[in-house]
Protein backbone atom coordinates (compact mmCIF):
# COMPACT_ATOMS: atom_id res chain seq x y z
CA UNK A 1 0.00 0.00 0.00
CA UNK A 2 2.88 2.35 0.98
CA UNK A 3 4.68 1.92 -2.36
CA UNK A 4 1.38 2.55 -4.90
CA UNK A 5 0.37 5.98 -2.15
CA UNK A 6 4.29 7.02 -2.73
CA UNK A 7 3.87 6.31 -6.55
CA UNK A 8 0.52 8.68 -6.59
CA UNK A 9 1.85 11.51 -4.58
CA UNK A 10 4.85 11.51 -6.90
CA UNK A 11 2.13 11.49 -10.29
CA UNK A 12 -0.77 13.76 -8.74
CA UNK A 13 1.57 16.41 -6.96
CA UNK A 14 -0.27 15.98 -4.03
CA UNK A 15 1.43 15.23 -0.35
CA UNK A 16 -1.76 13.71 0.91
CA UNK A 17 -2.88 10.54 -0.67
CA UNK A 18 -5.48 8.22 0.81
CA UNK A 19 -7.21 4.50 -0.36
CA UNK A 20 -10.89 5.88 -0.83
CA UNK A 21 -9.68 8.94 -2.77
CA UNK A 22 -11.15 8.59 -6.51
CA UNK A 23 -8.24 8.78 -9.07
CA UNK A 24 -9.35 11.05 -11.49
CA UNK A 25 -11.82 13.10 -9.28
CA UNK A 26 -9.40 13.56 -6.15
CA UNK A 27 -6.17 13.09 -7.45
CA UNK A 28 -6.73 14.51 -10.80
CA UNK A 29 -5.35 11.30 -13.39
CA UNK A 30 -5.80 12.00 -16.75
CA UNK A 31 -5.17 8.83 -19.29
CA UNK A 32 -1.20 9.89 -19.75
CA UNK A 33 -1.43 9.47 -16.04
CA UNK A 34 -3.29 6.23 -15.75
CA UNK A 35 -1.03 4.67 -18.30
CA UNK A 36 1.94 6.27 -16.40
CA UNK A 37 0.65 4.35 -13.57
CA UNK A 38 -0.34 0.86 -14.91
CA UNK A 39 3.95 1.31 -16.10
CA UNK A 40 5.06 2.50 -12.77
CA UNK A 41 3.52 -0.69 -10.87
CA UNK A 42 4.55 -2.95 -13.73
CA UNK A 43 8.48 -1.89 -12.82
CA UNK A 44 8.33 -1.26 -9.17
CA UNK A 45 6.42 -4.72 -8.34
CA UNK A 46 7.78 -6.68 -11.60
CA UNK A 47 4.84 -8.00 -12.49
CA UNK A 48 3.05 -8.07 -16.13
CA UNK A 49 -0.52 -6.66 -16.09
CA UNK A 50 -2.92 -8.94 -18.09
CA UNK A 51 -4.67 -6.71 -20.64
CA UNK A 52 -7.95 -7.70 -19.01
CA UNK A 53 -6.87 -5.58 -16.07
CA UNK A 54 -5.22 -2.62 -18.01
CA UNK A 55 -9.32 -0.96 -18.00
CA UNK A 56 -9.39 2.32 -17.15
CA UNK A 57 -13.23 1.89 -15.97
CA UNK A 58 -12.18 -0.67 -13.80
CA UNK A 59 -9.32 1.43 -11.63
CA UNK A 60 -11.98 4.33 -9.85
CA UNK A 61 -10.06 4.62 -6.58
CA UNK A 62 -6.67 3.79 -5.01
CA UNK A 63 -7.91 0.88 -2.97
CA UNK A 64 -8.62 -0.96 -6.42
CA UNK A 65 -5.13 -0.11 -7.77
CA UNK A 66 -3.73 -1.56 -4.46
CA UNK A 67 -5.99 -4.77 -5.08
CA UNK A 68 -4.97 -4.87 -8.08
CA UNK A 69 -0.97 -5.53 -7.48
CA UNK A 70 -1.72 -7.45 -4.61
CA UNK A 71 -4.29 -10.09 -7.13
CA UNK A 72 -0.21 -10.23 -8.92
CA UNK A 73 1.55 -11.02 -5.88
CA UNK A 74 -0.59 -13.86 -4.43
CA UNK A 75 -0.40 -15.45 -7.66
CA UNK A 76 3.65 -15.59 -7.39
CA UNK B 1 -15.59 13.33 -61.63
CA UNK B 2 -18.44 13.71 -64.25
CA UNK B 3 -21.30 12.80 -63.68
CA UNK B 4 -21.19 9.81 -66.14
CA UNK B 5 -18.36 9.05 -64.26
CA UNK B 6 -19.72 8.55 -61.27
CA UNK B 7 -22.62 6.94 -63.03
CA UNK B 8 -20.07 4.51 -64.36
CA UNK B 9 -18.14 3.70 -61.06
CA UNK B 10 -22.10 2.86 -59.43
CA UNK B 11 -22.87 0.72 -61.98
CA UNK B 12 -19.80 -1.45 -62.04
CA UNK B 13 -20.46 -1.59 -57.85
CA UNK B 14 -23.61 -2.87 -58.54
CA UNK B 15 -23.07 -6.37 -58.75
CA UNK B 16 -26.53 -7.36 -57.65
CA UNK B 17 -28.32 -5.49 -60.07
CA UNK B 18 -30.02 -6.74 -63.43
CA UNK B 19 -29.05 -4.40 -65.57
CA UNK B 20 -25.74 -2.73 -66.85
CA UNK B 21 -26.08 0.50 -69.31
CA UNK B 22 -23.28 -0.25 -71.76
CA UNK B 23 -23.31 3.73 -72.53
CA UNK B 24 -21.72 4.53 -69.81
CA UNK B 25 -18.37 2.47 -70.89
CA UNK B 26 -17.21 5.08 -73.01
CA UNK B 27 -16.34 7.15 -69.41
CA UNK B 28 -14.41 4.38 -68.42
CA UNK B 29 -11.42 6.66 -67.44
CA UNK B 30 -8.48 7.12 -64.97
CA UNK B 31 -10.74 8.89 -62.65
CA UNK B 32 -13.74 5.70 -62.20
CA UNK B 33 -10.36 3.72 -62.44
CA UNK B 34 -8.62 5.34 -59.59
CA UNK B 35 -12.01 5.67 -57.76
CA UNK B 36 -12.11 1.80 -57.39
CA UNK B 37 -9.28 0.82 -56.08
CA UNK B 38 -9.44 4.01 -53.58
CA UNK B 39 -12.84 2.28 -52.37
CA UNK B 40 -11.51 -1.25 -52.64
CA UNK B 41 -14.01 -1.74 -55.36
CA UNK B 42 -11.53 -3.56 -58.31
CA UNK B 43 -12.82 -6.98 -57.60
CA UNK B 44 -16.34 -6.34 -57.57
CA UNK B 45 -16.28 -4.02 -60.94
CA UNK B 46 -14.25 -6.65 -62.73
CA UNK B 47 -16.71 -9.22 -61.91
CA UNK B 48 -19.44 -7.32 -63.36
CA UNK B 49 -18.20 -6.37 -66.56
CA UNK B 50 -17.48 -9.99 -66.79
CA UNK B 51 -20.64 -11.54 -65.55
CA UNK B 52 -22.50 -8.55 -68.73
CA UNK B 53 -19.85 -9.98 -70.89
CA UNK B 54 -18.88 -6.34 -71.78
CA UNK B 55 -14.57 -7.11 -70.99
CA UNK B 56 -14.11 -6.12 -74.71
CA UNK B 57 -16.24 -3.32 -74.50
CA UNK B 58 -14.05 -1.36 -72.30
CA UNK B 59 -10.67 0.09 -72.94
CA UNK B 60 -7.56 -1.87 -72.00
CA UNK B 61 -5.91 -0.05 -70.07
CA UNK B 62 -8.92 0.01 -67.16
CA UNK B 63 -9.66 -3.62 -68.22
CA UNK B 64 -6.43 -4.96 -67.55
CA UNK B 65 -5.68 -3.02 -64.25
CA UNK B 66 -8.96 -4.82 -62.74
CA UNK B 67 -7.95 -7.99 -64.27
CA UNK B 68 -4.67 -8.28 -62.61
CA UNK B 69 -6.09 -6.52 -59.26
CA UNK B 70 -9.03 -9.34 -59.64
CA UNK B 71 -6.66 -12.21 -59.63
CA UNK B 72 -4.49 -10.52 -56.75
CA UNK B 73 -7.70 -11.00 -54.65
CA UNK B 74 -8.36 -14.28 -55.94
CA UNK B 75 -4.91 -15.37 -54.42
CA UNK B 76 -5.37 -13.18 -51.19
CA UNK B 77 -8.73 -14.96 -50.82
CA UNK B 78 -7.24 -18.47 -50.72
CA UNK B 79 -4.69 -17.18 -48.64
CA UNK B 80 -6.99 -15.42 -45.83
CA UNK B 81 -9.54 -18.62 -46.15
CA UNK B 82 -6.65 -20.67 -45.14
CA UNK B 83 -6.12 -17.85 -42.27
CA UNK B 84 -9.89 -17.94 -41.19
CA UNK B 85 -9.98 -21.97 -40.61
CA UNK B 86 -6.54 -22.13 -38.94
CA UNK B 87 -7.71 -19.40 -36.52
CA UNK B 88 -11.13 -21.18 -36.30
CA UNK B 89 -9.49 -24.62 -35.50
CA UNK B 90 -7.39 -23.60 -32.42
CA UNK B 91 -9.89 -21.30 -30.66
CA UNK B 92 -12.61 -23.94 -31.10
CA UNK B 93 -10.03 -26.37 -29.98
CA UNK B 94 -9.50 -23.75 -26.85
CA UNK B 95 -12.62 -23.48 -26.21
CA UNK B 96 -12.57 -19.78 -26.83
CA UNK B 97 -15.70 -17.99 -27.10
CA UNK B 98 -15.49 -15.49 -30.28
CA UNK B 99 -16.54 -14.33 -33.17
CA UNK B 100 -15.37 -13.46 -36.06
CA UNK B 101 -16.42 -9.83 -37.67
CA UNK B 102 -16.74 -8.36 -41.12
CA UNK B 103 -14.16 -9.84 -43.40
CA UNK B 104 -13.62 -13.01 -41.63
CA UNK B 105 -17.34 -14.06 -43.49
CA UNK B 106 -17.66 -12.06 -45.98
CA UNK B 107 -14.99 -12.52 -47.79
CA UNK B 108 -16.28 -16.07 -47.75
CA UNK B 109 -19.54 -14.68 -48.69
CA UNK B 110 -19.26 -12.68 -51.76
CA UNK B 111 -18.54 -14.03 -55.05
CA UNK B 112 -14.47 -15.07 -55.58
CA UNK B 113 -12.38 -12.59 -55.51
CA UNK B 114 -14.74 -9.23 -55.24
CA UNK B 115 -13.78 -8.35 -51.41
CA UNK B 116 -10.34 -9.35 -49.94
CA UNK B 117 -9.16 -8.55 -46.04
CA UNK B 118 -5.69 -8.56 -44.32
CA UNK B 119 -7.26 -9.32 -41.10
CA UNK B 120 -9.46 -11.07 -39.01
CA UNK B 121 -11.24 -9.31 -35.98
CA UNK B 122 -12.23 -11.49 -33.35
CA UNK B 123 -15.26 -9.84 -31.21
CA UNK B 124 -14.84 -11.16 -27.31
CA UNK B 125 -15.19 -10.63 -23.87
CA UNK B 126 -13.19 -8.36 -21.87
CA UNK B 127 -12.74 -10.87 -19.59
CA UNK B 128 -11.22 -13.08 -22.24
CA UNK B 129 -8.67 -10.65 -23.83
CA UNK B 130 -5.73 -12.01 -22.33
CA UNK B 131 -6.86 -15.53 -22.81
CA UNK B 132 -7.55 -14.91 -26.58
CA UNK B 133 -4.63 -13.34 -26.98
CA UNK B 134 -1.77 -16.42 -25.23
CA UNK B 135 -3.85 -18.67 -27.64
CA UNK B 136 -2.87 -16.72 -30.54
CA UNK B 137 0.79 -16.12 -28.70
CA UNK B 138 1.14 -20.18 -28.51
CA UNK B 139 0.57 -20.49 -32.52
CA UNK B 140 3.46 -17.68 -33.54
CA UNK B 141 1.26 -14.58 -33.13
CA UNK B 142 3.33 -11.51 -31.59
CA UNK B 143 2.01 -7.99 -30.47
CA UNK B 144 3.17 -5.75 -33.02
CA UNK B 145 2.80 -3.40 -36.01
CA UNK B 146 4.15 -3.78 -40.06
CA UNK B 147 5.99 -0.92 -40.26
CA UNK B 148 7.43 -0.21 -44.06
CA UNK B 149 6.62 -4.56 -44.68
CA UNK B 150 8.54 -5.81 -41.75
CA UNK B 151 6.75 -6.99 -38.54
CA UNK B 152 7.95 -4.54 -35.58
CA UNK B 153 7.41 -5.55 -32.17
CA UNK B 154 5.04 -3.66 -29.72
CA UNK B 155 6.78 -1.93 -26.30
CA UNK B 156 4.83 -2.64 -23.37
CA UNK B 157 4.58 1.02 -23.11
CA UNK B 158 2.74 0.55 -26.74
CA UNK B 159 0.76 -2.21 -25.41
CA UNK B 160 -0.42 -0.50 -22.25
CA UNK B 161 -1.07 2.87 -23.86
CA UNK B 162 -3.29 1.55 -26.76
CA UNK B 163 -5.76 -0.34 -24.21
CA UNK B 164 -6.06 2.12 -21.51
CA UNK B 165 -5.99 5.27 -24.08
CA UNK B 166 -7.93 3.90 -26.59
CA UNK B 167 -9.50 0.35 -25.32
CA UNK B 168 -7.50 -1.12 -28.26
CA UNK B 169 -5.62 -4.11 -27.62
CA UNK B 170 -2.06 -3.88 -30.22
CA UNK B 171 -2.84 -6.22 -33.25
CA UNK B 172 -1.60 -10.07 -32.93
CA UNK B 173 0.49 -10.55 -35.95
CA UNK B 174 2.22 -13.39 -37.87
CA UNK B 175 4.44 -13.63 -40.95
CA UNK B 176 2.50 -16.36 -42.95
CA UNK B 177 4.17 -16.00 -45.74
CA UNK B 178 0.98 -17.00 -48.52
CA UNK B 179 0.44 -15.91 -51.49
CA UNK B 180 -0.82 -11.72 -51.16
CA UNK B 181 -0.27 -11.99 -48.22
CA UNK B 182 3.26 -11.70 -46.09
CA UNK B 183 1.50 -10.78 -43.02
CA UNK B 184 -1.80 -12.07 -40.80
CA UNK B 185 -3.35 -9.30 -38.51
CA UNK B 186 -5.98 -10.60 -35.57
CA UNK B 187 -7.59 -7.78 -33.68
CA UNK B 188 -9.55 -8.27 -30.82
CA UNK B 189 -12.03 -6.28 -29.92
CA UNK B 190 -13.43 -6.27 -26.81
CA UNK B 191 -16.13 -3.64 -27.32
CA UNK B 192 -18.84 -3.07 -29.62
CA UNK B 193 -18.35 0.31 -31.63
CA UNK B 194 -15.63 1.26 -29.20
CA UNK B 195 -17.13 2.03 -25.93
CA UNK B 196 -16.70 0.07 -23.03
CA UNK B 197 -20.02 1.35 -21.72
CA UNK B 198 -21.61 -1.18 -24.19
CA UNK B 199 -20.84 -4.22 -22.61
CA UNK B 200 -24.12 -5.21 -22.39
CA UNK B 201 -25.08 -5.21 -25.80
CA UNK B 202 -21.73 -7.37 -26.25
CA UNK B 203 -22.57 -9.78 -24.19
CA UNK B 204 -26.37 -10.07 -25.80
CA UNK B 205 -24.19 -10.88 -29.03
CA UNK B 206 -21.76 -12.66 -27.82
CA UNK B 207 -24.67 -14.92 -26.32
CA UNK B 208 -25.75 -15.76 -29.81
CA UNK B 209 -23.17 -16.19 -31.48
CA UNK B 210 -22.47 -19.74 -32.96
CA UNK B 211 -20.20 -21.46 -35.44
CA UNK B 212 -21.75 -21.13 -39.39
CA UNK B 213 -20.20 -23.05 -42.13
CA UNK B 214 -19.78 -20.85 -45.41
CA UNK B 215 -18.81 -22.44 -48.50
CA UNK B 216 -17.39 -25.59 -46.74
CA UNK B 217 -15.56 -23.08 -44.37
CA UNK B 218 -16.90 -23.40 -40.35
CA UNK B 219 -16.76 -19.74 -38.85
CA UNK B 220 -17.41 -18.67 -35.66
CA UNK B 221 -19.40 -15.70 -35.73
CA UNK B 222 -22.42 -13.69 -34.59
CA UNK B 223 -26.08 -14.16 -35.64
CA UNK B 224 -26.90 -12.78 -38.90
CA UNK B 225 -29.14 -9.83 -37.57
CA UNK B 226 -26.11 -9.20 -35.09
CA UNK B 227 -23.87 -9.35 -37.97
CA UNK B 228 -25.47 -6.86 -39.91
CA UNK B 229 -26.28 -4.59 -37.17
CA UNK B 230 -22.47 -5.23 -36.35
CA UNK B 231 -21.31 -3.43 -40.23
CA UNK B 232 -23.77 -0.78 -39.52
CA UNK B 233 -22.38 -0.04 -36.57
CA UNK B 234 -19.00 0.25 -37.96
CA UNK B 235 -19.89 2.18 -40.69
CA UNK B 236 -21.63 4.76 -38.90
CA UNK B 237 -19.16 5.35 -36.56
CA UNK B 238 -16.11 5.68 -39.07
CA UNK B 239 -18.86 7.67 -41.03
CA UNK B 240 -19.31 10.28 -38.60
CA UNK B 241 -16.22 10.74 -36.45
CA UNK B 242 -14.59 14.01 -37.60
CA UNK B 243 -10.93 12.44 -37.57
CA UNK B 244 -12.14 9.54 -40.06
CA UNK B 245 -13.60 12.44 -42.47
CA UNK B 246 -10.17 14.77 -42.29
CA UNK B 247 -8.23 11.34 -43.23
CA UNK B 248 -10.47 9.99 -46.18
CA UNK B 249 -11.33 7.01 -44.72
CA UNK B 250 -15.03 7.84 -43.22
CA UNK B 251 -16.72 6.59 -46.34
CA UNK B 252 -14.76 3.84 -47.64
CA UNK B 253 -17.92 2.39 -50.77
CA UNK B 254 -16.50 -1.16 -49.89
CA UNK B 255 -18.33 -0.93 -46.42
CA UNK B 256 -21.61 0.14 -47.94
CA UNK B 257 -21.07 -2.58 -50.43
CA UNK B 258 -20.95 -5.05 -47.50
CA UNK B 259 -24.15 -3.72 -46.48
CA UNK B 260 -26.06 -3.54 -50.22
CA UNK B 261 -25.20 -6.99 -50.84
CA UNK B 262 -27.18 -8.04 -47.57
CA UNK B 263 -30.05 -6.27 -47.90
CA UNK B 264 -30.29 -7.69 -51.20
CA UNK B 265 -30.49 -11.14 -48.83
CA UNK B 266 -33.40 -9.93 -46.37
CA UNK B 267 -36.70 -11.01 -47.15
CA UNK B 268 -39.09 -8.69 -46.05
CA UNK B 269 -40.06 -10.93 -42.52
CA UNK B 270 -35.95 -10.86 -42.31
CA UNK B 271 -35.74 -7.11 -41.90
CA UNK B 272 -38.54 -7.43 -39.88
CA UNK B 273 -36.57 -9.49 -37.39
CA UNK B 274 -33.45 -7.38 -37.59
CA UNK B 275 -35.05 -3.53 -36.72
CA UNK B 276 -36.53 -5.78 -33.78
CA UNK B 277 -32.96 -6.94 -32.91
CA UNK B 278 -31.84 -3.01 -33.56
CA UNK B 279 -34.41 -1.96 -30.95
CA UNK B 280 -33.56 -4.45 -28.57
CA UNK B 281 -30.43 -3.66 -28.70
CA UNK B 282 -30.57 -0.10 -29.00
CA UNK B 283 -29.23 0.17 -32.46
CA UNK B 284 -32.26 1.42 -34.60
CA UNK B 285 -30.80 4.41 -35.78
CA UNK B 286 -27.76 3.39 -36.35
CA UNK B 287 -29.03 0.85 -38.96
CA UNK B 288 -31.38 3.10 -40.30
CA UNK B 289 -28.61 4.92 -41.19
CA UNK B 290 -26.66 2.96 -42.68
CA UNK B 291 -29.60 1.40 -44.65
CA UNK B 292 -30.44 5.23 -45.78
CA UNK B 293 -26.89 6.09 -47.13
CA UNK B 294 -26.38 2.70 -48.44
CA UNK B 295 -29.46 3.11 -50.68
CA UNK B 296 -28.76 6.46 -51.86
CA UNK B 297 -24.93 5.40 -53.07
CA UNK B 298 -26.89 2.50 -54.74
CA UNK B 299 -29.47 3.98 -56.21
CA UNK B 300 -32.23 1.81 -53.76
CA UNK B 301 -35.28 3.91 -53.66
CA UNK B 302 -37.46 1.05 -52.41
CA UNK B 303 -37.65 -1.94 -50.32
CA UNK B 304 -39.03 -2.87 -47.14
CA UNK B 305 -35.80 -2.30 -45.07
CA UNK B 306 -35.64 1.09 -46.69
CA UNK B 307 -38.97 1.75 -45.66
CA UNK B 308 -38.06 0.69 -41.79
CA UNK B 309 -35.30 2.90 -41.94
CA UNK B 310 -36.77 6.11 -42.77
CA UNK B 311 -39.23 5.55 -40.41
CA UNK B 312 -36.71 5.19 -37.59
CA UNK B 313 -35.51 8.29 -38.76
CA UNK B 314 -38.10 10.08 -39.18
CA UNK B 315 -37.91 11.95 -35.90
CA UNK B 316 -34.14 12.63 -36.29
CA UNK B 317 -33.73 14.31 -40.06
CA UNK B 318 -30.65 15.69 -39.12
CA UNK B 319 -29.20 12.20 -37.59
CA UNK B 320 -27.84 11.54 -41.06
CA UNK B 321 -25.43 14.80 -41.42
CA UNK B 322 -23.81 14.55 -38.00
CA UNK B 323 -20.37 14.37 -36.95
CA UNK B 324 -18.92 14.67 -33.72
CA UNK B 325 -15.24 15.09 -32.84
CA UNK B 326 -15.16 13.01 -29.63
CA UNK B 327 -11.92 14.94 -28.60
CA UNK B 328 -13.31 18.11 -28.06
CA UNK B 329 -17.14 16.89 -28.02
CA UNK B 330 -18.02 19.46 -31.18
CA UNK B 331 -20.80 18.29 -32.99
CA UNK B 332 -20.72 19.34 -36.73
CA UNK B 333 -23.44 19.14 -39.35
CA UNK B 334 -23.29 18.12 -43.55
CA UNK B 335 -24.72 21.11 -45.53
CA UNK B 336 -25.10 18.68 -48.56
CA UNK B 337 -28.04 16.26 -48.24
CA UNK B 338 -27.47 14.32 -51.48
CA UNK B 339 -25.00 11.29 -50.39
CA UNK B 340 -23.66 10.40 -53.34
CA UNK B 341 -22.65 14.19 -54.14
CA UNK B 342 -21.39 14.16 -50.63
CA UNK B 343 -19.20 10.69 -51.55
CA UNK B 344 -17.51 12.28 -54.79
CA UNK B 345 -16.77 15.62 -52.85
CA UNK B 346 -12.93 16.45 -52.78
CA UNK B 347 -12.80 17.37 -49.03
CA UNK B 348 -15.63 16.63 -47.21
CA UNK B 349 -14.18 18.69 -44.30
CA UNK B 350 -14.84 21.45 -46.00
CA UNK B 351 -18.73 20.65 -46.17
CA UNK B 352 -19.16 20.57 -42.49
CA UNK B 353 -20.31 23.15 -40.22
CA UNK B 354 -19.67 23.29 -36.88
CA UNK B 355 -23.31 23.12 -34.89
Amino acid sequence: MDQIIEILKELSGLDEVKPDNHLQNDLALDSFSMVALMITIEDTFQIELEESDLNPYQLNTVQDVVDLVEKYQKRE
Amino acid sequence: MEQKEIKLFKELCKFKSDTFDETLLEYATAHVLGQMFFNRMQGVAYGTLCRYGLLGKVNREFRNSLKEAYEQNLKKNLSFTQCVKEITDVLIQNECQVAMLKGAWLCSHYPKGYRTSNDIDLLVRPEDVTAVGRVLESIGFRQGYVRNSEFVPATRREIITSKMMRGETVPYIKEVNLPGMKYLEVDINFSLDYKNSETDVLEEMLKEAAIVEEKGIRIPTLSREDFFLHLCAHLYKEATTFWWVKMRRDMTFYKYCDIYMLLHELSEEDVVKLFARAKVLGMEKICGYAIVETAGLFDISDGKALQEARKVLEEVPDFILQVVSPEDKKYHKYQTKDVTKRFFMRDRTEDLKEV
